[in-house]
């Protein structure tokens, strides 16, 4: 399309800039992005995933089964390669962490891989350099402790599970015996860790069954919120929430905040952390605890006498989950509840082989760094200097050490404090090997060669030692061979990495005594407020706030994209004189921050929260400013609650711009988020349809059609990113958004009734029959086609936004500037993006309409293989990419045309609707209602 | 080039006077000029105004009608798609287009008519030589009468005439 | 022969002659400065609006308020309100000729210029207002590559028609009006060049017998063939929204009210020019304050039209008891933008009521405010039709409000500016009365 060329060189982001020293250098060192334009396979074989066909073609997709890490564990994925290109990640089904779905986090790593912020190449403080000076100084320096027997050297990790890395961290501490391993994540788990061994005397680590669960009482415990373990947590949860296949299982939920989990409960009540404290206690008092149960607000009093009633009545087995956020002596509590209510929990030895506590092993390194007791310091793949709590001065007890060296994707604060950098590869360009939450293990192979002059996490650290290297590859193998059975080591290999999990890894059940019963004692409310650090949903604990996809999704709860702000109940916000989005300064003790104040409806009084992960400065254009540090209000002891803290009223801010502003639904518009009582629920009955004054089109073979369960949505946003990844939607940056546009095809409304429960609901285009959209386009722009799709003919369409103006559900996408080349990257080269996109996708230019297209891609594929097989396309054999991501298996989608297709026992269903019938587009995408159980009404069945 | 009697008036009333006159005596008037148009001028012996209402009629129905069936083509049979389920012959939407170009066809019609009928344009005409003929566009009435002795003494006859010989 | 004039549409000694020296002496004997300074004035406000515009072209639309739920903005408020006053001068012409109203005499002319220039800035905005306004022709019939036709369903290819036939037909009726004084100018012109200028586009014409028989009757048929046409243009306008299926546009009554507020917004600025040229250019006896009279007593009728209209609309939301037409009305009435929504009324029904009285229709100043009042209230009324449903659609997920952006407003402000200066090269080109339809009403009058 030359018109767009021409439109694009005019467009292309700044060009006239002058490179500093430093960057012309590393530009020069890790040469141009252009390079991307054909990546290159990994030497090695890799294997593809079981389900593919063997002969690759050209252009044609091929999926390999990886993992990906987070916070140290691992979760089995399946990535999609085109013409030696990762351009998609989709979930493994073999693996019990993903069960072939997806969260945001999955989705976004492709970005990562692509992302012209990564580090690529070592530097040595601001100059770049390269692995051999690197190396040669690292020996050098290591060397010199073979004196000390190590005791300078402090090996700084995050969680680190991977057999191979641990194998390597083993032969360096029987090198160097006394060398000091550190082991530190900000979202740490230290109160579970203590909690369990109060409980049980001993460590232990637990996975909940929500699926055999029926009464779930979630006191704080966002247990459907992000996470590692988010994706196997939402799908039990899903099982036990469609009234048609067996009895409902009910959820209580008191958090601070509202969190997916309380907006999915059927009982939630907001409670300051103090209180939830105290509703643990009352809680267990209820069941038969000898403990005296303290007084409680009403509403909450009452929630937890329901919820006892249910645990303790009718035969079920219970479930109490507790937040981070809670001491130990409350988790223990949990334990005696569960072992009460015959919780279904899997008990198994912890898989994190360190037993210190996260914050103390902290602390211990800093404290040796400050006595000197450290002249050696080796990080990897942290980054203390961004979350580290501030007391505890970690940029500068650097200084008191002799060699400090950074590895890791990204070179981030740490990486510029430290005095070496060493850019390590991407999951997807290196082999490795990590283990699951339940300890399950999964070979990593790479998808592609690494893109820039980077080094796995396992050569950086065989560089420590003078032994020649051996690759990768045979490092792994290595310690597998060891593990597995003697037999055909390669061909175990092979199907292991066809499978993606290690057979029979998984951690063996712990048999467990019952649980003691803690001595604990009700909390008392403190002065000012408490404020409650929650892990951010879209940038986890910060190590994921460079990628672009994933600071553009919006928050399921505030739908705030961009940045997050700081939470307050309406009361607390008049009492300090805040309106929303106004800007605040967050005080504890001499620490303060500066944030933007959102007002929740639904967040409990006293207390405030704000999203960790934010408020970088060193990770690169699209992070940086973006938001505010939750870490840099944290001491030492390094809780998730911080009190008191002071928020005093700083004037105007940029709140970070929201995709959403209205979720209340008046009584007048309650009929668009439909949420009907699981007890009373009739068999579908015909509705008459009002009469048609247009002639119905003539029945086709093929008609698609979704329908989707805002039962099951937990509003995680797989989806969202899903969609993103899969159909090239450009991302915008902020300065868009609060424009009040945006770019997703798919969106994720959420509606709360006053007083009773709410919901999410993704909306897709609704691909009318009667479409709005098409008649009032002057130029064919948007058409039906044959199987019923409302297509957007790109580049036919002038722009004319008739079409989005007459659209009800408002889901068309208009490019209101050449989005192609995102601006979030400011003055990086982002072409190496270009090597993401789905070459089955067109890329639109400025100035014309987009919209979801149910993937057409996907179904012309299936179509171009059914006819090669001449055979008609089977249901379930087209999966878009927002179901394929959705760990609850929300969406269903398939062929109306084909009575036995799963779609059309969806649109049998009782809680079947469709969203604003009443102006007859006759959508393609309909909806499930949301069944729950009333609030007030007895127990689970 | 022939002789004629120029006579000017400076007044509607003279001139419609003189006109009934002349009329009256079967003497043929070639040509009269006026600044406007002068009710009472015979109307019913010219045929020009009739050809013009015929011209805007039959080209604003042919016009609309022509792109009626252009829409019908192309909407049934040249290029026919489902858009949001109307039927391709959605006569009802197809009106507005031929009715609005057709009445700018039955305009534009009339005005090529009207240039055909005066004999426009015609940048250079012998009446443009008649003596103070400049004034009939802005405040004086002319009649010219084929010249001949009893025409000329009659035309200086007429009440408030002032009469020239000239040639046209 | 001169006398007292005793017509009731003409003041002092006006006959023949006068009538031709009055209106021809601005072209020919041209003799003030302000104009030039008017001229320049207009010209900076014009070269605002091309430089928005090409800014706009240069960086796409996205430099405008527009957002994903109000994908339209000031582009087609714009558009509505230009092709509105654009409506009015045919219509005043075409009607008041056909009702054989004298008065129409000294303005038709003028009015049938702002027509002209009206519309031809309207139809810049449509264009304007694409993603990618290059393909603008897309909308015409014709064989391409792609092997498709305009999509005729479609409210914006009727829009095309409508725009494109109006110009063009006033543009013809304008002209066909303009040839016998241009034959006048010809005749009056001193320099030789001026006179062959006016010669060439007088045609020839000799204002023999025969050519204004024709020439009367092709007037007529135009004037009565102009009538439905001018009233379909509109109403095609309201059909733009109200063949849509969004709250507070899918009612029947937008396109009649669509073209009574075509008259009204047209009629104010008939007000201002008459005003401006009577006071400019020494028409004093020509346009007569028993002109305005008229045009006010219009504006009174059409301003209550105006407010019975929002009343019906508000009645039937209310009556019909619809969900979202109420919300809609609730929003109209309660949400952020109703402050500029009580100001539209005030404007638009309120003001013109003060022409009741006798002394404001004959009052220039007070003229002259309601006029510009009239015109800022009919300009927000069709902003608001556009925010007040975009921006409070059917799901409250996806509301949103608008905020214009700088760039907006200058190619509005521009826009006028850009009127301002044709209006200002007619006055010094053409002849802003009609002379021999005041030649005309002279002779009716009897003082020819």
């Amino acid at each position: 399309m030359t018109r767009y060329e021409l439109i694009r060189g005019r467009k292309r982001p700044p060009t006239a800039w002058m490179p500093d020293r430093r960057e012309a250098l590393a530009m020069l060192a890790a040469g141009s992005a252009a390079a991307l334009a054909g990546c290159q396979r990994p030497r090695e074989t890799i294997t593809p995933f079981v389900d593919t066909a063997n002969e690759i073609a050209a252009g044609e997709a091929v999926r390999y089964a990886t993992a990906l890490e987070l916070s140290g564990y691992g979760r089995g994925v399946v990535g999609v390669v085109v013409d030696g290109r990762p351009i998609k990640v989709e979930g493994n089904a073999h693996h019990p962490s993903t069960l072939g779905a997806t969260d945001p986090f999955i989705e976004a790593a492709v970005l990562d891989l692509f992302d012209p912020q990564r580090s690529k190449t070592p530097m040595r403080g601001p100059v770049p350099t390269d692995w051999r000076a690197l190396g040669e100084a690292l020996r050098a320096q290591t060397a010199a402790h073979a004196t000390d027997r190590g005791a300078g050297i402090a090996l700084l990790t995050g969680r680190v599970l991977s057999p191979t890395v641990l194998k390597q961290v083993e032969a360096l501490t029987t090198e160097y015996p006394d060398l000091q391993r550190f082991r530190w994540e900000p979202l740490h788990d230290d109160a579970e860790r203590v909690g369990a061994g109060i409980a049980f005397g001993r460590a232990l680590a637990f996975q909940p069954r929500l699926d055999a669960a029926d009464v779930v009482v979630s006191l704080g415990a966002d247990l459907l919120g992000p996470g590692p373990d988010q994706i196997r947590m939402a799908r039990g949860f899903a099982r036990r929430r469609r009234p048609e296949s067996g009895p409902m299982s009910r959820l209580y939920a008191i958090d601070t905040s509202l969190t997916p989990t309380g907006v999915m409960a059927d009982r939630r009540e907001a409670g300051r952390p103090e209180l939830i404290h105290n509703a643990a206690i009352a809680l267990a008092a209820a069941l038969g605890a000898p403990l005296a149960a303290p007084a409680l607000p009403p509403a909450l009093a009452r929630l937890v006498a329901q919820a006892a009633g249910d645990l303790k009545g009718g035969g079920g087995r219970g479930l109490v989950l507790v937040g981070p956020a809670q001491a130990p002596e409350i988790h223990a509590l949990a334990h005696w509840m569960n072992g009460q209510a015959r919780a279904p929990v899997d008990v198994h030895a912890p898989i994190d082989p360190v037993a210190q506590n996260h914050a103390d092993s902290l602390l211990s390194l800093v404290q040796a760094m400050r006595a000197g007791a450290v002249k050696t310091l080796i990080v990897l793949d942290s980054d203390p200097v961004f979350g580290a709590p501030p007391e505890l001065g970690f940029r500068d007890a650097l200084r008191h050490v002799a060699f400090t060296v950074h590895a890791g994707l990204y070179r981030g604060a740490t990486g510029r404090a430290a005095m070496w950098h060493a850019p390590l590869s991407h999951a997807f360009e290196s082999w490795s090997d990590t283990r699951a939450l339940d300890g399950t293990a999964s070979l990593v192979q790479p998808l592609v060669a690494p893109l820039y002059d980077t080094r796995s996490a396992h050569a950086f650290l065989a560089m420590m030692r003078p032994a020649a290297d051996v690759g990768d590859l045979q490092r792994v193998q290595a310690t597998w061979r060891a593990g597995s059975d003697g037999g055909d080591f390669a061909g175990w290999w092979t199907n292991t990495l066809a499978a993606g999990v290690v057979p029979q890894s998984a951690a063996t059940p712990a048999t467990v005594p019952a649980a003691r019963l803690p001595a604990v004692t009700p909390a008392t409310t403190g002065p000012g407020l408490t404020l409650v650090l929650r892990p951010s949903p879209r940038v986890w604990d910060g190590r994921l706030a460079a990628n672009a996809w994933l600071q553009e999704t919006p928050d399921p709860i505030s739908k705030e994209t961009w940045g997050s702000s700081l939470a307050l109940a309406p009361a607390d916000a008049e009492a300090l004189k805040l309106a929303a989005g106004a800007a605040a300064t967050v005080r504890a003790g001499t620490r303060l921050i500066q944030v933007s104040v959102r007002i929740d409806p639904g967040h409990a009084q006293g207390a405030a929260s704000l999203q960790t992960g934010f408020g970088q400065v060193d990770l690169g254009p699209v992070a940086d400013g973006v938001g505010a540090n939750a870490f840099a209000l944290r001491d030492a002891s390094q809780g998730f609650l911080i009190q008191p803290v002071e928020v005093l009223a700083a004037g105007a801010a940029r709140p970070p711009p929201a995709t959403q502003h209205v979720f209340e639904l008046a009584p007048a518009d309650a009929g668009l988020f439909p949420v009907v009582a699981a007890s009373d629920l009739a068999p579908a009955k015909p509705r008459p349809s009002p009469p048609d004054l247009l002639t119905p089109p003539n029945p086709a073979p093929i008609a698609w059609a979704m329908v989707i369960d805002t039962s099951v949505c937990i509003g995680c946003n797989a989806c969202v990113v899903a969609c993103q990844a899969e159909n090239n939607v450009p991302v915008i940056g902020p300065e868009e958004i609060a424009h009040e546009r945006d770019m997703h095809w798919l969106r994720v409304d959420r509606y709360e009734h006053p007083g009773g429960q709410g919901g999410f609901q993704p909306v897709p285009c609704m691909q009318c029959e009667e479409a709005p959209c098409e008649p009032v386009c002057p130029v064919e722009a948007s058409v039906h086609d044959s199987e019923g799709l409302n297509d957007q003919v790109y580049n036919r369409c002038i722009g004319t936004r008739f079409c989005e103006s007459n659209c009800p559900y408002k889901v068309r996408r208009f490019n209101f500037h050449d989005n192609q080349h995102w601006p979030v990257f400011g003055q990086l080269d982002a072409r190496s993006i270009e090597a993401q996109r789905n070459p089955e996708v067109s890329v639109r230019a400025r100035g014309v309409m987009e919209k979801c297209t149910y993937c057409v891609q996907r179904i012309s594929a299936a179509r171009r293989t059914a006819e090669k097989e001449d055979r008609p396309i089977r249901d379930g054999e087209v999966t878009t990419a927002c179901q394929g991501a959705c760990p609850t298996q929300a969406i269903s989608f398939g062929n109306r045309a084909d009575p036995s297709a799963a779609v059309n026992a969806a649109r049998r269903d009782p809680r079947h609707f469709v969203l604003l019938e009443e102006l007859k587009t006759k959508p393609r995408t309909t909806y499930l209602a949301r069944a729950a159980n009333p609030p007030d009404d007895g127990g689970p069945r | 080039m022939s002789d004629i009697v120029l006579a000017e008036f400076a007044s509607e009333a003279d001139f419609a006077a003189a006109l009934a006159a002349l009329r009256e005596r079967n003497i043929p008037v070639i040509e009269g000029f006026a600044p406007y148009p002068v009710i009472g001028a015979d109307e019913s012996a010219d045929p020009g105004p009739g050809r013009v209402t015929a011209a805007v009629a039959i080209a604003g129905f042919a016009v609309a009608g022509a792109f009626y069936l252009l829409e019908w083509w192309t909407a049934t049979s040249a290029y026919p798609f489902d858009s949001g389920g109307r039927p391709p012959d959605s006569w009802p939407a197809f009106i507005m287009g031929p009715f609005e170009f057709g009445i700018f066809a039955a305009g534009f019609a009339g005005f090529v008519a009207l240039l055909i009928q005066c004999g426009l344009p015609r940048p250079h005409d012998p009446v443009f030589a008649l003596p103070d003929i400049e004034r009939a566009s802005q405040d004086r009435f002319f009649l010219a009468l084929a010249r001949s002795e009893g025409v000329e003494a009659f035309a200086a006859s007429l009440n408030g005439a002032t009469v020239r010989r000239a040639s046209l | 022969m001169t006398q007292d004039a005793t017509s009731r549409w003409l003041d002092g000694p006006v006959d023949l002659t006068t009538v031709s020296v009055q209106v021809t002496a601005p072209v020919l004997a041209p003799r003030n400065r302000g104009w030039w300074i008017a001229l320049c004035a207009s010209g900076l406000l014009t070269a605002v609006m091309v430089a928005g515009m090409v800014y706009s072209f240069e960086s796409g639309v996205g430099v405008w308020g527009n957002n994903t739920s109000v994908v339209w903005g000031f582009p087609i408020a714009n558009y509505v309100y230009w092709i509105g006053i654009g409506n009015a001068g045919t219509l005043i012409s075409a009607l008041l000729l056909i009702t054989r109203q004298k008065w129409r005499a000294s303005i038709n002319r003028f009015a049938e210029a702002m027509t002209l220039f009206a519309v031809s800035i309207a139809g810049v905005f449509p264009i304007l207002h694409l993603g990618r306004p290059m393909y603008f022709y897309w909308l015409a019939p014709f064989p391409d590559s792609h092997t498709l036709w305009p999509q005729w369903r479609s409210a914006l290819v009727w829009d095309f028609w409508a725009i494109l036939s109006y110009l063009l037909f006033s543009i013809v009726f304008f002209y066909v009006g303009l040839i016998p004084d241009l034959a006048t100018l010809r005749d009056r012109a001193r320099s030789k060049l001026v006179a062959r200028l006016y010669g060439v586009f007088a045609l020839g014409w000799r204002g023999s017998l025969l050519h204004w028989r024709t020439h009367r009757r092709l007037e007529f048929l135009m004037a009565c063939m102009a009538v439905p046409l001018v009233c379909s243009v509109h109403s095609i306008v309201g059909l733009d929204f109200a063949a849509s299926l969004m709250p507070g546009w899918d009612e029947s009554i937008f396109p009649p009210y669509f073209v009574v507020g075509a008259l009204f917004s047209g009629f104010a600025v008939v007000v201002m020019l008459a005003a401006w040229l009577r006071g400019a250019l020494g028409l004093q006896d020509i346009i007569t304050p028993r002109h305005f009279e008229a045009m006010a007593r219009v504006l009174v009728a059409a301003s209550i039209v105006m407010g019975l209209s929002y009343a019906t609309e508000w009645f039937s939301a209310w009556y019909g008891g619809q969900g979202p037409d109420v919300a809609q009305l609730a929003f109209t009435f309660g949400g952020p933008y109703r402050w500029l929504y009580f100001i539209m009324l005030f404007c638009n029904v309120a003001a013109s009521q003060v022409f009741w009285l006798r002394r404001a229709r004959t009052d220039m100043r007070v003229l002259i405010a309601v006029a510009v009042l009239i015109n800022i209230g009919m300009w927000l009324e069709r902003m608001l039709i556009i925010l007040n449903t975009l921006s409070h659609g059917h799901l409250p997920s996806a509301w949103r409000l608008f905020t214009p952006t700088l760039v907006d407003f200058a190619i509005l402000a521009g826009s006028f500016g850009f009127f301002a200066l044709l209006m200002l090269l007619f006055s010094r080109l053409l002849p802003v009365v009609s002379m021999h339809d005041v030649r005309k009403l002279l002779s009716e009058e009897g003082l020819a």
